[in-house]
């Protein structure tokens, strides 16, 4: 069956070794092998440095905050951040249901969580 | 749309994870022609994941040729979300009763994956979870949630 999201990666002026990677579609136990191997891709090409944004991503469940969580420790583990924008009311609803708003780094716009990038 | 409540959709899934964005969206959609908010159809969505993914992965035999039984009776100020499936390993049916004796204590489920994160965001997202197992191993979640605006 077709996976029922889409990442796509963009480069971010004067960071290397940062990228905008966008969501969109469900986030859910059917794709994170899928996505997982994408970010994980990223952080071998030593792109360990992401803004991941959320506008389009419409749906995550359980097992898809599982890799967030993930994704969040793996980049600080290389030296870099994993940073969340764009959330919608809903996922962030989940997020914060589960106490992970505060281990997760959260930003209301990409602009802000790229002028935090280091 | 003038309904009658309650209502019942009840449905038959082969216990296959890729099946499960279909029936959750579907219940949504329900959700919503039915009079309840974009909020209550999302959360429910989140419910009916969980606990379809945790039959799926845990029950139904252990996933191989098991089959999931979903019933979800909407009334007009409540859902309940019934989900049944075969039993799975023994390890499996241990999991779920500690569930059960935690959830009926009021404790929280022990995170041993992401199947136990999924009845924990259940079980903050509901009024009650009831979990069973049967002498024949038959599991069964029963969850309610009612609607905030009523």
């Amino acid at each position: 069956m077709e996976t029922q999201i889409q990442i796509t990666c963009e480069e971010i002026a004067g960071k290397a070794n940062a990228r905008i990677v966008r969501f969109v579609g469900d986030l859910d136990a059917t794709n994170v092998d899928y996505v997982t191997e994408q970010i994980t891709n990223y952080f071998g090409d030593g792109l360990v440095k992401i803004v991941a944004d959320f506008k389009q991503l419409r749906y995550v469940n359980s097992t898809g905050l599982g890799v967030l969580l993930h994704f969040n420790k793996s980049a600080k583990e290389r030296g870099g951040c994993f940073k969340i924008t764009n959330l919608n009311e809903n996922v962030y609803e989940i997020i914060e249901i589960i106490g992970a708003a505060s281990l997760l780094d959260i930003y209301d716009e990409i602009s802000e969580a790229i002028a935090a990038l280091d | 749309m003038d309904l009658t409540f309650p209502y019942t959709i009840s449905v038959r899934l082969p216990s296959d994870l890729e099946i499960i964005p279909s029936i959750r969206k579907f219940v949504s959609e329900v959700l919503q022609v039915s009079g309840f908010s974009a909020k209550f159809a999302f959360r429910s969505e989140i419910i009916v994941d969980a606990i379809c993914n945790n039959a799926i992965t845990h029950g139904s035999s252990g996933g191989v040729d098991g089959e999931v039984e979903l019933s979800c009776v909407i009334h007009g100020d409540r859902l309940e979300v019934v989900v049944r499936d075969n039993g799975g390993s023994s390890a499996d049916i241990e999991r779920l009763k500690e569930a059960v004796r935690r959830t009926r204590l009021g404790l929280p489920l022990p995170d041993y994956d992401s199947g136990g994160m999924g009845l924990e965001i259940v079980k903050l997202l509901s009024e009650t979870i009831d979990i069973n197992v049967d002498e024949n191993n038959v599991t069964s979640i029963h969850v309610v949630r009612r609607r905030e605006d009523v």
